[in-house]
């Protein structure tokens, strides 16, 4: 997966926080409605989706909802997609603007600032089976300790994803690794890297980003202090492990881009066979097989290393809706497990968020093929994944990072001074 | 290079008949050395050599930029050596760019907002500038101060406010956003003033006399007189309007909304990293503005010419 | 007589009038109030007194962009006050074909900052034309690191700045240029004197109005660069981040659903008194000098 961090516009807490002045009032009213399910369903909603109107998905969105209709006459869905880039400002200019969706496709992060506004429907007064009917994992991602002392679920789990590790194994073997036999941790990783670069003379890569969030959280460290107002995470195991990095770097085991501008991801140097490692989302190589087809027979998946990081994707009933019972009949059918199932076999690697199927054991069985074998080794993954970005992280605070990260692996800084900054930066933005 | 006078710029305001090097006999110098400044051949080379040099210089890049664009994918861009003439010319680039981004409608945004731009200023600044040089009202002294005011203040410093305002209206994200707060420019009001206070008073004296009200003066009188200085602001607006990227970056978020230059820093940063495409679009974002400006600099160095510039 | 009736300059002026309220006097008093809020987009904010002013004291970034700004001030006011000036001469005698030349040496100009800073971005590449040349050259022997390095990254901004700049400054000194008479010229070289001392003694003086000008020009347009830097540094300001001028972090502040606008007029208001400077330093110099610009 390409090393973005999974922030978007958490800005949209800071920004839709309401109690200072102008601004809407976060009335937690809205969001502890109850909602009648007695009537039957009539009238229309609009549900929005996130980047996935395309030719694999939309005839099953197209089915979903005529099913939905058939099963209710007299009520109509207007689905509408909102393209990848710019969904958090999207989102936070419709809640701005009074047109949230009643049904919106969100995840964890953008949840939890619209959540702040009172946008979001409580889903656990309104749907009694919800801790029963999905998974745990998925539910605690919309599960907010600074929302109600995290008593409310803003999110139906959707689809979770993970982590894979894939290895270029002609690569590898040229450089006298072996892929069946992968790092599994850090240092692992660090100690192949320099196998791989003194055989192939610095010409070959096997470490491929600099370090982020998860890779301080992998340390052990806690990211937050006890009470989870403030960020803490400058420890002695993460100045460490940014040690190892900068060591890493500095002998040439990352390619020297992979800190400036120009860097385009791992898995894009991954495809461009400039490295011989990258994660990914547990379907990579099924993209492989389109866009690189010479390379995709010499890719072996692997568990990601160290824990792995859970990403999630939910369904959210907006508290405002002019339509609730509709809204929430709806949310709860797409997100059943039936329909789960059926989403999660067009998209091989993800996990659906039900929770009848989410242990089914087809999804640990391999088909045989390489991307059968990444497909349970994500779901293994999934198991013990961990959401590891804090819902107060924000996207300046990630560039406050990777900037400190960047001073600190060209020996601008120690990584003490490195981490240290950012902390007390990213603190300061939080009450900015 | 030899240091020449004001003789040739001169000869241009006051006799542009003739034309040629140095050694132009001028009519009002009586009496004076007729071989200063008489070019040598030694000059002339001098001169050209220097002048070829800073042509070189001066579209150098865009040169390279053009030969990458047209370069095929068969050719390492990359290379030791410099290969400023493709082996395979190609237009295949520039297909490429408009499949990864719209860069026609960006183009038609850009065109959009340069052109409501340029008709803004030259209504607005044609206007508020007659009334500032050539109607006497009460507060002209404090108003024209205000305008002056606003001069220190660079676009940078208000742009945030701006922003806020434009938001408020419930223009952002909008191209009509983008066009609002530079359609009438106080810089260009001060040129048009300037402009029009070079008149001489005369003729718009004959015309009260005759009876023409204001309007009718302007339009008559004024209007004609002030050519150049109009072209060089309309141009000036035009391309402003055209190369602006900090305020659209703020304004726009739809991908659909885009103008050239914010949809061109896009294709660098995230979509492409194939220097032919990105320099594809490049070319496709510079060779219009150029092109408007060959066809157009006559009238744009005869403005400055004029005296626009010196205000 | 009267010319006009009483109301029509306003009306006339209306548009303008309008444009100036909304766009240019409102704008600048709502800085100043908004730098003293913790106003964030989309939502509001409030009073917070000088709070934003001292959080600017302390930032490294801000720290960062005046180095920078007094760095690209320091280049770029000599190289473009005198090189267009040369440039002006060379252009100013009507050989055959100067308007050529004299369109062309504008092209830079007229390119948007973002295309020539995409150009240049090309040309600095580790592997771009640049470092291809020198090494050949044989003046260098690894890549130079243009982009990446921080001072490097700087420079080369800054070379991309005065390489835009040399064709605008051209015209306004071939303006200039006019009004310096003949008879001083031909006055000294019948005294003898050669062609380059003519130039710092008859030229130099003769738009010497126009040279302060364009250097306060010049030093106003460093402190308000951005495009240049956004573009060749990326826009998180290149590697660490220390890329950056105040104008970017202007930019930056605000971006985003999260923007802090407070804290983006304070830094705005900031940026209006360090260009007020060299403006003050110019009227200063109008009022003393008797020669008009």
């Amino acid at each position: 997966m390409r090393r973005t961090t999974a922030v978007s516009a958490i800005a949209v807490a800071a920004t839709l926080l309401a109690g200072c002045g102008v601004g809407s009032k976060s009335s937690s009213a809205d969001a502890n409605k109850t909602v009648a399910t007695t009537a039957a369903l009539s009238g229309s909603i609009t549900f929005q989706t996130w980047s996935l109107k395309n030719d694999k998905f939309t005839p099953y969105f197209t089915k979903l909802i005529a099913d939905f209709k058939a099963a209710h006459p007299g009520t109509d869905i207007n689905w509408i997609d909102q393209p990848g880039d710019g969904y958090p400002t999207k989102v936070s200019s419709q809640v701005s603007t009074n047109s949230l969706p009643d049904v919106i496709n969100l995840p964890p992060d953008i949840a939890h600032a619209v959540a702040k506004t009172g946008n979001l429907l409580d889903l656990k007064q309104n749907d009694p089976g919800l801790q029963t009917d999905y998974v745990k994992s998925g539910l605690s991602a919309y599960n907010y300790q600074d929302i109600s002392s995290g008593s409310q679920f803003f999110g139906f789990p959707w689809y979770l994803g993970t982590d894979v590790s894939y290895w270029n194994k002609t690569m590898m073997a040229k450089d006298g690794l072996d892929a069946t036999k992968p790092p599994k941790t850090f240092d692992d990783l660090v100690a192949q890297a320099k196998t791989m670069h003194d055989n192939s003379g610095g010409k070959d890569y096997l470490m491929s980003r600099a370090p982020g969030l998860s890779d301080i959280a992998n340390t052990g460290t806690k990211l937050l202090s006890d009470d989870g107002t403030k960020f803490a995470f400058n420890t002695a195991p993460a100045e460490a492990m940014l040690d190892k990095y900068t060591a890493a770097y500095k002998a040439g085991y990352l390619p020297s881009n992979v800190l400036d501008n120009s860097y385009e991801g791992n898995s894009t140097l991954f495809s461009k066979q400039q490295v011989a490692w990258t994660t990914g989302g547990g379907n990579l190589i099924t993209s492989l097989q389109q866009d690189n087809p010479t390379l995709a027979p010499n890719v072996v998946p692997s568990p990601a290393l160290d824990t792995a990081p859970l990403y999630v994707q939910g369904l959210s009933v907006a508290s405002k809706s002019k339509n609730l019972p509709l809204a929430l009949a709806f949310a709860e059918y797409v997100t059943n497990n039936e329909n789960q199932v059926a989403f999660i076999k067009l998209a091989p690697g993800f996990l659906p968020g039900s929770a009848a199927s989410a242990s089914d054991p087809q999804y640990s069985k391999s088909d045989g093929t390489t991307q059968g074998d990444a497909s349970v080794i994500a779901y293994k993954d999934m198991q013990t994944a961990v959401n590891f970005t804090p819902p107060i992280w924000t996207d300046a605070m990630n560039t406050i990072l990777n900037q400190e990260i960047a001073k600190a692996m060209t020996g601008k800084e120690t990584s003490k001074q490195a981490l240290d900054n950012t902390v007390n930066q990213a603190n300061a933005l939080l009450t900015q | 290079m030899t240091a020449t006078t004001a003789e040739d710029s001169r000869e241009r305001q006051e006799r542009p008949a003739r034309r040629g090097a140095g050694a132009v006999r001028n009519p009002d110098r009586k009496g004076r050395s007729p071989i200063f400044d008489a070019p040598t051949p030694h000059g002339m080379v001098l001169r050209y050599a220097a002048l070829i040099v800073v042509l070189l210089i001066s579209i150098g890049p865009m040169l390279w930029e053009l030969s990458t664009s047209l370069k095929s994918k068969a050719e390492d861009v990359y290379t030791q050596n410099i290969q400023l003439l493709p082996h395979h010319p190609t237009l295949g680039n520039y297909g490429e760019v408009q499949n990864t981004i719209p860069v026609w409608h960006f183009a038609l945004n850009s065109l959009t907002v340069a052109v409501i731009n340029v008709a803004g200023n030259v209504v607005g600044a044609t206007l508020a500038g007659y009334v500032l040089a050539r109607l006497k009202f009460k507060g002209r002294k404090l108003l024209l101060a205000v305008f002056v005011s606003t001069l220190i203040l660079p676009a940078e410093v208000t742009v945030i406010s701006k922003f806020q305002m434009i938001t408020s209206m419930g223009l952002g994200d909008s191209i009509l956003g983008v066009c609002l707060p530079d359609m009438i420019a106080m810089i260009n009001v001060l040129l048009m003033r300037n402009a029009f206070l070079a008149l001489p008073k005369e003729v718009e004296e004959a015309a009260i006399i005759d009876g023409a009200n204001a309007v009718q003066r302007l339009w008559f009188v004024g209007l004609p007189a002030v050519k150049g200085t109009l072209s060089v602001i309309s141009i000036f607006a035009f391309i402003g309007a055209w190369d602006d990227f900090l305020w659209p970056l703020l304004v726009l978020q739809s991908p659909n909304k885009l103008t050239l230059t914010v949809g061109l820093s896009y294709l660098n940063g995230q979509w492409s990293h194939d220097p032919r495409t990105i320099a594809a679009g490049t070319m496709m974002a510079l060779l219009p503005i150029l092109a408007l400006f060959l066809i157009l600099q006559r009238y744009f160095f005869r403005g400055v010419a004029e005296g626009a510039i010196k205000g | 007589m009267r010319s006009h009736r009483f109301y029509t300059p306003w009306l006339l002026m209306l548009p303008a009038l309008v444009w100036l309220a909304l766009f240019s006097v409102w704008p600048a008093i709502n800085t100043v109030t908004l730098s003293f809020t913790n106003v964030h987009q989309l939502t509001g904010g409030h009073f917070i007194g000088l709070k934003n002013y001292w959080l600017l004291w302390h930032d490294p970034h801000i720290r960062d962009a005046v180095i920078n700004t007094i760095v690209f001030m320091a280049i770029c006011v000599p190289l473009l006050t005198f090189l267009p000036l040369l440039l002006a001469l060379l252009v100013q005698r009507n050989v055959r074909g100067i308007a050529f030349f004299r369109t062309a040496f504008y092209f830079p100009v007229i390119a948007s900052a973002v295309t020539v800073a995409l150009i240049w971005k090309w040309m600095l590449d580790d592997r771009g034309l640049f470092n291809n040349l020198l090494q050949t050259m044989g003046i260098v022997h690894k890549t130079v690191p243009f982009l990446t390095d921080r001072w490097l990254l700087l420079l080369s901004a800054i070379a991309l700045t005065v390489w835009k700049g040399l064709g605008y400054y051209m015209i306004l000194y071939m303006s200039a240029l006019g009004s310096v008479r003949r008879e001083l010229h031909e006055a000294a070289a019948v005294d003898g004197a050669g062609t380059v001392r003519r130039f710092w003694s008859v030229t130099v003086p003769g738009v010497r109005g126009t040279m302060i000008l364009i250097s306060v020009l010049i030093a106003v347009y460093a402190m308000r660069v951005f495009g240049e830097l956004y573009i060749l540094g990326g826009a998180t300001g290149g590697v660490g981040g220390q890329d950056v001028s105040i104008v970017m972090l202007v930019q930056q502040a605000a971006s985003g659903s999260d923007g802090r606008l407070g804290y983006a007029s304070a830094i705005s208001v900031f940026l209006f008194f360090l260009t007020a400077v060299p403006l003050l330093f110019l009227n200063r110099l109008n009022k003393n000098s008797q020669e008009e610009s």
